[in-house]
């Protein structure tokens, strides 16, 4: 069990880092976004395999306020990113 | 009664399984060449990896409430996520945010098109005759012939020919030196 959290944990954390160089790097106000968005999917990823790894529920709650309110950003950037007069 | 390992190694696999789709996000995150690709790599865990990750708290600890709130958790991103990925799409189509060498079809390019000849055609056909009772008071549109018939007003020798007829009834100063107007006023 020891070693599937390691082997969990660095893929985790690849994909996290993954997220955040195309936060800083990305060309657009898109990339970033989506980049922050599945850094999001990873935290929420990470809480649950901690709470596997623990065995405790505490962070579920966590996990429900992520899951409900990480739609919000991704709108917000894309309505103010988009151009509504075709001109 | 299955024993307690079991469950622990099955939990273990889809935590594995979620983990290499959450690795398989990020190096398309990091390769992927545009916005549009780049999300297409990034929403896979978003859904089937949380689905895995979510499986495998529910083999761990297999009670009534965990797994309710698990599902809670499952719906609630199975509804947002697609909202997010089209808002995000849309805006990445409509800025260009996308190589367009690398598509094989673009549908939209096609649909975008004939609803631009559309709009050209119906803006050409209704610009003739617009009736401004037809509008909504205030509107861009209502003001828009209002300035056009305010124009028409001090600009005499093109106001009567492109306007509709109810100027004539509305009072506006007729000019002796306009021809076309002077002989029906003579009658």
């Amino acid at each position: 069990m020891i070693v599937v959290e390691y082997v969990v944990g660095a893929l985790f954390a690849f994909a996290g880092l993954a997220s955040v160089i195309r936060i800083v790097r990305g060309p657009s106000i898109l990339d970033r976004m989506i980049a922050s968005d599945m850094l999001l999917t990873t935290l929420i990823c990470v809480l649950a395999a901690d709470m596997v790894f623990s065995g405790h529920t505490r962070t579920i709650p966590v996990i429900i306020v992520l899951a409900l309110s990480a739609v919000f950003g991704s709108i917000t950037v894309a309505r103010y990113v988009s151009r509504q007069d075709p001109s | 009664m299955i024993p307690q390992s079991v469950y622990d190694i099955a939990s273990s696999v889809l935590l594995i399984a979620g983990a290499l789709l959450s690795l398989a996000a990020g190096i398309g995150l990091l390769r992927f060449p545009d916005a549009l690709s780049r999300m297409h790599a990034a929403t896979k865990p978003q859904i089937f990896g949380l689905i895995l990750v979510l499986a495998a708290i529910a083999l761990d600890q297999h009670t009534v409430g965990t797994i309710a709130s698990l599902l809670v958790v499952l719906v609630f991103q199975m509804l947002t996520a697609p909202i997010s990925a089209h808002m995000i799409g849309r805006a990445g189509y409509r800025n260009g945010d996308l190589r367009r060498d690398q598509l094989v079809v673009d549908e939209l390019d096609e649909a975008v098109a004939r609803a631009a000849g559309e709009l050209a055609e119906t803006v050409e056909s209704d610009d003739a005759d617009i009736d401004v009772t037809d509008l909504p008071v205030g509107s861009a549109d209502a003001l828009a012939v209002e300035m056009d018939r305010v124009e028409g007003v001090g600009d005499h020798s093109t106001a009567d020919g492109d306007g509709p007829v109810e100027r004539d009834s509305e009072g506006l100063p007729r000019q002796a030196g306009d021809d076309r107007r002077g002989g029906s006023d003579g009658l």
